[in-house]
């Protein structure tokens, strides 16, 4: 919502690490290879993936594959770069590769799973699953896999036990609750999914998906105004979420666009994520570290979910050691503004009529404006896509 | 969940090897349809999204000499649409006989569009003939048949002034007072002179592509009440927000049909809208209608995946007299079919193995047919993608596609994808698909728009011999094409339950006959119609093979129907 006041420069900015970069695929069993040139091409595209620069992850595995081309290790690194990258045929060969020199790998291969799940091989993911879960009978994403890949099949009591068996090695994992619940209503047996999935929001209240089979397992229940209620949360979530998977997944492509860093940062502050939208600002600000915008942009976030005292704060400690940070006047003038506080938003004004020479500008608030490609769908749909 | 549903879950998965059937053939060098699609300058490289719908198929007898006759809509390219130029402009092609077509474009005064998209037909002025309008970027065109297929064009006398961006359009009687009134799919708003530009932060599968539907601006529909004629004239009044249809939100129509989901005796509306919920609208049996999808069902795909909805059908797949809805749509998105337990639509795409197959295609032009006429209604789906990016490497899919052909395996409740072994996996650019029997042998043939170039006619050799049984249908007290006319046929011991609506697939309008395939029946029992009016007729006895003309009020029925 605050593309506008930030986008201009911002691009200009420095780029620093992420800060959460997601898990790469954890070697099997094995002693660590000595170093090598590979394991030097091999270490800097590890370095992307945690910063989720995948295509650089691609190319510096890509490198080191062409140092060691028997290397399994990172054959399995190209197939969750890949996976991650939604090019799920590519992300398969990159794991058939890696199980063919190395079986151990097929312990953790079940993005390649995923990948046949995704692509509507839907006998093929099952297969394979089951092969990964012979190497590693506990791996709960194969068992979650399998389980929704089965319940797509409408083999629907193997569907189950395989994510019962998911629940009992993670009762906390939600996702696995999500699918056994989903199965368990498309089995007529909606009273039994409803604590799964009461069970699921818990453990994560911003998923639009768990709200949907919330709905319709009330649905069948009888309990109208619950139904009602669970899917309007689902609505509001998922238009959050479409905003959400957009701007993730332009900075898959490109990982250091600031402005939507910001703008996702927002999304979470508006969906009152703070886990997600305190991590993602202070990626943000590790980023921006000297661009005032940045605060700028975070006091106007904080605002609109109506913490104006917090938002005032943040900008007072900017100011503090950036006197001359305009764009921050400009907000704390606004923020005074909004809180009634005359006296003291006249003070921010007379600051930007020095520094600037001009009124101070009432920050613009545009509905941030989602590009994202035609009929694109807006979540990874395989078992085990990060959301 | 209803017992019929619980059975629909538990019966057995697997289908038997296919059966043997014959092909679509592609005859559609002797059939001799040359019209020239164009959707923009060339199909390998699309800037914009207006380049990438392509156009829709029309059947219909215009000249009324029993067969069924082309009318194919065209594009142009973004220059001349800008400057005011005419485009390649609307085609229609005579049949002079079986699968041989004759360009009768000139004689007939069907050009004049600019962009056209979808094509609706029906009987507006209830003159007996059949009427077309176009959907266009632009005020819809509607042409007035004389019923020897020359038309006149009174689109803006007979009301149609909206400049928006139309994509589908379905005529049918919201309040059953005989007369037509019309559904309009709007797809979004976009700047002729400012066009959204290409690549950028566009981006998919991290290659830049055309932008679009997302980050253009969303629209609302219309609806237009048929109030009948004026000085000869057929007239509408656009009644879009007082019917209910523009208060739902703005979103990007395309692919549109109605039917009687809830079997009440009116027509509900349903559109498929790209990378928003799908709608369904409700209609109080007076043309005021309330948006229910999301409450009934069918607003998301399973699991609750919105997807980007391009072509739509709907047919009674499982017999038991409701009607499942099947939606085409992007590549990495399953299609969708909707079943109906009597209270909510369900998605059992992947569950009757149809969305495991449809995964990384491109849906448009979509129709439940009976193809093999065993008296079960197949699938076929018109595929190919909408960029031309898709060929390059790590996408998972191609941008020209195959047709697909999924046959429906009764008493299993499985598809079973026939594709390839029916003679579609040839790759093109697919779009809009218009389903009739062509050459009157029961089955239906098929004619898909491409997005450039001629379209293909495939004459449907899958079977031969079987029964069939279609349906002409003529109202009196309800509209003159019997639009929305249910009709409930008993033969073999089952019932077969269907709905005349030509308006389906994607931009395109199929024969205007309801058709049953009837396997090895010599003889239906009973055709009972209900009219939109509320007239039912029942007729007795009735040998297959044959196209039977019913007029309402012919044959009353002589005790309640039974439902």
């Amino acid at each position: 919502m605050i593309q506008r006041l930030l986008s201009l420069a911002l691009a200009l900015v420095p780029a620093a690490a992420a800060q959460d970069g997601p898990d790469m695929p954890a070697a099997p069993s094995q002693s660590a290879p000595s170093r090598s040139p590979a394991d030097a091409r091999f270490s800097v595209a590890r370095q992307a993936y945690q910063q989720r620069n995948f295509p650089r992850a691609e190319q510096e595995g890509l490198a080191a594959l062409e140092q060691d081309p028997k290397r399994a290790d990172i054959h399995a690194f190209l197939g969750a770069v890949r996976y991650r990258m939604r090019r799920y045929g590519d992300s398969i060969e990159s794991w058939k590769k890696a199980v063919e020199l190395d079986p151990k790998w097929f312990a953790e291969a079940q993005p390649a799973g995923h990948c046949y799940s995704a692509l509507g091989k839907h006998e093929e993911a099952v297969a394979w699953y089951k092969k990964v879960l012979a190497a590693k009978p506990t791996n709960r994403e194969a068992l979650r896999g399998i389980g929704i890949t089965l319940e797509k099949l409408g083999q629907l009591d193997d569907s189950e036990k395989y994510l019962r068996s998911a629940v009992a090695i993670d009762p906390e994992y939600a996702p696995a609750l999500l699918a056994l619940g989903r199965t368990l209503i498309k089995k007529d047996e909606a009273g039994a999914a409803v604590p799964y999935l009461e069970k699921a929001k818990q453990i994560d209240p911003f998923e639009p998906d768990i709200e949907y089979e919330l709905s319709l397992a009330f649905r069948e229940l009888g309990m109208d105004a619950k139904a009602r209620a669970a899917s309007d949360r689902q609505k509001t979530l998922q238009s959050q979420r479409t905003t959400i998977d957009t701007l993730r997944n332009r900075l898959l492509t490109a990982p250091m666009d600031l402005s939507a860093m910001v703008a996702l940062a927002d999304a979470y502050d508006q969906m009152g994520d703070v886990k997600n939208a305190r991590e993602t600002w202070d990626r943000v600000f590790a980023l921006g570290r000297e661009d005032g915008r940045v605060r700028a942009a975070r006091a106007m976030s904080l605002l609109q979910q109506g913490s104006a005292q917090t938002a005032e704060k943040l900008l007072m400690e900017w100011l503090r050691t950036h006197g001359t940070d305009v764009p921050a006047w400009d907000a704390l003038w606004f923020v005074r503004k909004q809180r009634g506080n005359v006296e003291g938003a006249e003070e921010a004004a007379a600051f930007v009529r020095k520094l600037a020479q001009r009124e101070p500008q009432e920050p613009k608030l545009p509905k941030l404006e989602i590009t994202k490609p035609a009929s694109s769908p807006a979540s990874a749909p395989a078992p085990g896509a990060d959301k | 969940m209803q017992l019929a549903a619980l059975l629909w879950c538990a019966l057995p998965q697997a289908t038997a090897s296919a059966p043997a059937i014959g092909r679509f053939v592609d005859v559609s060098a002797e059939a001799g349809i040359l019209a020239n699609a164009q959707f923009g300058p060339a199909p390998e490289r699309k800037q914009w999204i207006l380049e990438v719908n392509g156009g829709g198929v029309g059947l219909f007898d215009g000249d009324g000499d029993g067969d069924l006759d082309v009318w194919l809509t065209n594009g142009s390219t973004l220059e001349a649409l800008r400057d005011g130029k005419p485009g390649a402009g609307n085609t229609i092609w005579r049949q002079a006989a079986p699968f041989r077509f004759e360009d009768a474009t000139k004689e007939s005064g069907v050009a004049g569009s600019l962009w056209g998209n979808g094509v609706a037909i029906g009987d507006v002025d209830n003159d007996g003939d059949l009427d077309v309008l176009v959907a266009e970027f632009g005020p819809e065109r509607l042409f007035v048949n004389d019923g020897k297929m020359h038309f006149t064009e009174v689109g803006e006398k007979a009301g149609f002034t909206d400049p928006r961006w139309s994509s589908s359009a379905a005529f049918f009687d919201a309040d059953a007072d005989g007369v037509l009134d019309l559904f309009v799919g709007n797809y979004l708003r976009f700047d002729l002179e400012n066009p959204p530009p290409y690549g950028g932060d566009s981006q998919w599968r991290g290659k830049p592509v055309m932008r679009g539907p997302r980050g253009l601006v969303r629209d609302t529909n219309s609806f237009y009440r048929g109030v009948g004629l004026r000085e000869g004239l057929p007239i509408f009044e656009d009644r879009s927000e007082a019917s209910g249809i523009a208060k739902a939100p703005a979103s990007y129509a395309l692919g549109v049909t109605t039917l009687d989901f809830d079997d009440d005796g009116d027509s509900d509306i349903f559109v498929a809208n790209d990378s928003e919920p799908y709608f369904l609208f409700v209609n109080d049996g007076k043309g005021n209608f309330t948006e229910k999808a999301q409450e009934l069902g069918c607003a998301l795909g399973d699991h609750g995946s919105t997807n980007s909805g391009m072509g739509v059908a709907a047919g009674d797949l499982d017999g038991d007299g409701r009607f499942e809805i099947a939606v085409t749509n992007f590549s990495n998105q399953p299609d969708n079919v909707f079943r109906f337990d009597g209270r909510y639509f369900s998605d059992r795409a992947s569950m009757l193995g149809i969305g495991g197959p449809t995964t990384p295609m491109l849906g448009w032009g979509c129709r439940f047919l009976d193809a093999d006429l065993n008296g079960w209604l197949d699938l076929f789906i018109a595929n190919s993608h909408v960029y031309p990016e898709a060929d390059l490497p790590g996408t998972d899919t191609r941008y020209a596609q195959g047709c697909q052909l999924f046959l429906n395996q009764q008493p299993v409740k499985r598809f079973l994808d026939a594709s390839a072994q029916a003679g579609l996996a040839v790759p093109r650019l697919h779009r809009g698909a218009a389903f009739g029997d062509l050459d009157g042998d029961g089955d239906e043939d098929v004619i898909v728009s491409l997005l450039h170039g001629a379209p293909i006619v495939l004459r449907n050799d899958l079977t031969s011999g079987r029964a069939w049984l279609a349906l002409e249908l003529r109202g009196t007290k309800s509209n003159r094409s019997g639009v929305g006319a249910r009709v409930r046929l008993t033969a073999g011991g089952r019932v077969r339950v269907a709905e005349h609506q030509p308006a389906s697939s994607f931009q395109s309008s199929n024969e205007p006959y309801v058709r049953f395939g009837l396997g090895d029946l010599a003889e239906a029992d009973e055709i009972t119609i209900r009219w939109p009016s509320g007239t039912v007729d029942t007729i007795r006895k009735i040998k297959t093979r044959q196209r039977l003309v019913i007029t309402e009020g012919s044959a009353p029925h002589q005790s309640p129907p039974e439902k």
